[in-house]
């Protein structure tokens, strides 16, 4: 039963997650400014621990979670770069 | 022995050795075609004002000889080199999905006669430049049908790809003979691990861009020619995955010189353990770097500062490496036998093409160098000089051990000369025309002809003419040796070269599973061979010593392959032929997966060995994940196009939907409860399969089936709603990543119901629920990362 009762519970904060996403994004005030940041930080733990839980388990040892996380950086210049592309002044054409 | 019909051999096979021996013909055949591109366009630019080729015509021939000389010809003749001599060189019988094999082998055909069959798709193919630069891609520009199966042969090329690279991956780190640590792999197998793990990370950002081509040119989408998406946006997306691809191109190359330069000299490979940090350290910049293509594009100051400084770091593990490789010659006994020639000629050329490199790395230089012949020398030199020319090298070193015949040393020099007289009458000219633009397809012969070029100028085109025609000839030479060889050429005996990697432990050519002694033992000492039993515990020897190819062929990879190039071809050109095509891939996937279900196909036993960092993990579990690895590389870029093109809107006026405005939140809300409830029931028939209850198994499956199937009927109901709401693929660049992302979503759940079936079956049919565990677990582990992504998605597309 401890199985059960640890994926129900994960299922539980991913219902709890969505509930707050919503009530985010249904009243923006609540958070302001911060209200998308907030909703992306609540994907992204529901994510952590669908992986962590749900994929993971105790099937997945180490080096599974570190080959995930070079994954996940490996795209993280690609962001960096297209934001910044949009958000930093061009500097114009060149000759 | 082989007994069965040659036929049906190299049809059916899934035997490692069968599959490199077809994917280095096939990539040489590309080879020619792209040569014979090439000679074509440099005929047309000999002479001023050529008229040998139409301006439509010159773009086409320019574009197809790059995608095919990257792409069908460079990467598969690693990969022939890579099928057949890794599984030896780690010591094992075979790959570790030896059907996934034989299944890359005969999509890559299938993409290739694809790619091909675009010139005769009515209009031409695709003549936008290998980079497939926008807006020229878009149909605007580039209207012909056969740009679209292009970039349709593209896709499926990767796909191949991908699925080659996770079978080499889970092969080089499962099924490692006894004592096989990874630091005693010779460095041809460390060079191609760091190449399947740019494969695997850098090519689905490649498919990410072609998906929203595709989807632009096919469904109308407006990701390129909207100004929130545009040029930058696939230069972005393109060149994540070209650069790294620069480095997929050069490391099988370069890992075979250096053992071509250990071998020849009769000396270990200087600093080895140096040598593969900076491997390490290169494929990781590789993915820093890309931007310094798009230094002329106006993106910010700062990037480019950032950018040129990771691209000039980059040198520096090469040149460690290129130091090393020199090191390793010095006190040697080195022999000139034509493999050495090739790697000694190859290293002199990629240090040139290095060297230019790193004018291009820095802004000011490139400003002034972009976009002229000047590139076209610098990446010749590098990807040609360093990596085809180690290719070649490999070719002549392993050609005795292939086919059991030496090939004709002085031909073979003779080769090398005419080879390295014509590379250099080619490509250095190039380097002399700084100031000539390379996208052109003629150009005047005095000041009055449009811009200038002086006559020097002519008489550099004239040369690097001539220069391709001689380096062209080179290569008759060397099929002229290699296919007499091959037939009347001396016997080689296992070991000509004094090799020190385990492929000339074995017969020339090896037997069908590689070590007929037994199982290969490397010690500090030495390699022996062990009986199997005495080397796997007793647990693999049944059959271990045994079997014939007979027990190992299957048609369904063939069938596969034709099924996808069928369907895709009929996508855009025959809808009799689309449907035609997805019915054979319908009864291809029925038939693989009954022929699994009834064992009917073997795959060979591994024995007991290093298995190190993955130990714990069995190889399909292994393989999936690193599928998954590249999944978030594939969806990772495509939510990157989303932040680009949300972020643009701001800066652009277009006011992206408010959340509300177009899609129903509650709605959205409810269909992700589905999915993620389809994720814990996916998780419990886990649970249920090892705990031996059948019921609750099939009862969970059921569940996860049901719920994802409720998903995509809830998705479908939505579309329909969009599009009679006037929310189409066109209206918008919300509109159109909204259907892209929930398209592509979409497409995996199709997949993973599709998967499920076939589990419940094979649930229905085992003995035990244990035994269709591990089944469970693998799907379970692609369920959770389709809801993974969803979770993401949701948001994205509903919330923000």
């Amino acid at each position: 039963m401890i199985d059960e009762t640890k994926y129900a519970a994960v299922y539980g904060i991913l219902m709890l997650g969505l509930i707050v996403e919503l009530l985010i994004a249904v009243d923006g005030s609540i958070l302001g400014a911060f209200a998308g940041a907030a909703i992306i930080a609540i994907a992204s733990l529901q994510a952590f621990f669908i992986f962590l839980v749900y994929m993971h388990g105790r099937y997945g040892p180490r080096p599974v979670a570190v080959f995930a996380a070079i994954s996940l950086l490996t795209v993280v210049p690609l962001f960096i770069a297209l934001l910044y592309s949009v958000v930093m002044p061009h500097h114009g054409s060149l000759p | 022995m082989v007994d069965w019909h040659p036929l049906k051999r190299w049809l059916f096979t899934t035997n490692h050795k069968d599959i490199g021996i077809l994917y280095l013909l096939t990539s040489l055949y590309f080879f020619v075609a792209a040569g014979l591109l090439a000679l074509t366009f440099r005929t047309q630019l000999a002479i001023p004002s050529n008229t040998f080729l139409q301006p439509d015509e010159y773009n086409q021939a320019v574009t197809t000889h790059g995608l095919l000389m990257l792409l069908w010809v460079l990467t598969p003749l690693g990969a022939a080199f890579a099928n057949y001599f890794v599984p030896i060189q780690i010591g094992a019988r075979d790959m570790a999905f030896p059907r996934l094999n034989a299944l890359s082998y005969w999509v890559y055909l299938a993409s290739g006669l694809l790619a091909l069959s675009s010139f005769l798709a009515g209009g031409g193919t695709a003549d936008w430049g290998w980079t497939t630069y926008a807006p020229l891609n878009t149909v605007e520009f580039s209207p012909a049908v056969g740009g679209s199966m292009m970039g349709l042969a593209l896709m499926l090329l990767m796909a191949s790809s991908i699925v080659s690279t996770v079978n080499f991956l889970v092969t080089i780190f499962r099924l490692r003979a006894p004592g096989m640590s990874l630091m005693k792999l010779p460095l041809f197998t460390w060079a191609w691990i760091f190449t399947s793990l740019l494969m695997l990370w850098a090519f689905p950002s490649f498919v990410s861009a072609l998906t929203l081509l595709i989807s632009d040119r096919t469904f109308g989408t407006v990701f390129f020619t909207s100004t929130q998406g545009g040029p930058l946006l696939w230069d972005h997306m393109f060149w994540f995955f070209g650069h790294p691809e620069v480095y997929v191109l050069l490391l099988p190359g370069f890992g075979i010189t250096g053992d071509l330069l250990s071998t020849f000299s009769r000396r270990p490979l200087y600093a080895k353990k140096i040598i593969i940090p900076c491997l390490a350290i290169a494929s990781i910049l590789s993915f820093t770097v890309w931007a310094h293509h798009m230094f002329m594009t106006g993106i910010s100051q700062s990037l480019l500062e950032a950018f040129n400084v990771t691209t000039e770091l980059i040198s520096i593990p090469f040149a460690i490496i290129v130091i090393a490789y020199i090191l390793t010659l010095r006190g040697g006994s080195i022999r000139f036998a034509t493999p050495m020639l090739f790697a000694v000629g190859s290293l002199g050329l990629f240090i040139i093409g290095g060297i230019t490199g790193v004018f291009n790395s820095s802004v000011a230089l490139d400003t002034a160098f972009r976009g002229t012949f000047w590139v076209v020398g610098h990446f010749h030199y590098t990807i040609v000089g360093g990596g085809l020319t180690g290719l070649f090298g490999g070719l002549y070193y392993w050609f005795p051990k292939i086919t059991g015949r030496m090939y004709n040393e002085r031909l073979g020099k003779i080769h090398f000369v005419v080879y390295i007289i014509g590379f250099n009458l080619l490509y250095f000219p190039m380097h002399l025309l700084y100031d000539m633009p390379r996208r052109i397809f003629t150009y005047g012969s005095s000041l009055n002809a449009g811009f200038y070029i002086g006559s020097l100028f002519v008489g550099y085109n004239f040369l690097i003419t001539f220069g391709a025609f001689t380096f062209g000839i080179s290569q008759l030479i060397m099929f002229a040796n290699l296919l007499w060889s091959a037939r009347r050429g001396p016997a080689a005996d296992k070991d000509p070269w004094g090799g020190y990697s385990l492929e000339w432990g074995v017969p020339s050519p090896p037997p069908e599973f590689n070590f007929p002694e037994g199982v290969p033992v490397i010690s500090a000492t030495g390699v022996t061979y062990r009986p199997v039993a005495m080397a796997d515990g007793g647990h693999a020897d049944a059959g271990y010593g045994a079997g014939s190819h007979e027990e190992h062929w299957s048609h369904w990879p063939i069938v596969v392959a034709a099924g996808a190039g069928i369907a895709l071809w009929g996508l855009l050109m025959s809808l009799p032929a689309l449907f035609l095509g997805t019915g054979i891939l319908a009864v291809a996937f029925i038939g693989w997966g009954r022929e699994t279900l009834r064992g009917r196909f073997s795959e060979p036993i591994e024995a007991v060995g290093e298995k190190w960092p993955f130990a714990r993990l069995e190889n399909v579990s292994l393989g999936m994940w690193f599928f998954i690895f590249g999944e978030i590389a594939f969806f990772g870029t495509l939510f990157g196009a989303y932040v680009f093109l949300r972020m643009n809107s701001l800066l652009t006026g277009f006011v992206w939907p408010r959340p509300g405005e177009v899609h129903n939140i509650f709605f959205g809300g409810f269909n992700t409860i589905v999915l993620l409830t389809s994720g814990l029931t996916m998780v419990f028939a886990l649970t249920f399969a090892r705990r031996g209850s059948y019921r609750g198994l099939q009862g969970s499956l059921v569940a996860t089936f049901a719920l994802g199937a409720f998903f995509m009927v809830n998705k479908a109901f939505e579309w329909r709603e969009l599009f009679a709401g006037g929310f189409t693929f066109s209206t918008n660049t919300a509109s159109s990543i909204y259907y892209v992302l929930t398209g592509v979503h979409g497409a995996h759940v199709v997949a993973g119901l599709t998967a499920l079936v076939y589990l419940m079956v094979k649930a229905l049919k085992a003995s035990s629920t244990t035994q269709a565990a591990g089944a469970v677990e693998i799907f379970g582990i692609y369920w959770g990362m389709v809801d993974a992504v969803w979770v993401f998605l949701f948001p994205l597309l509903y919330l923000l």
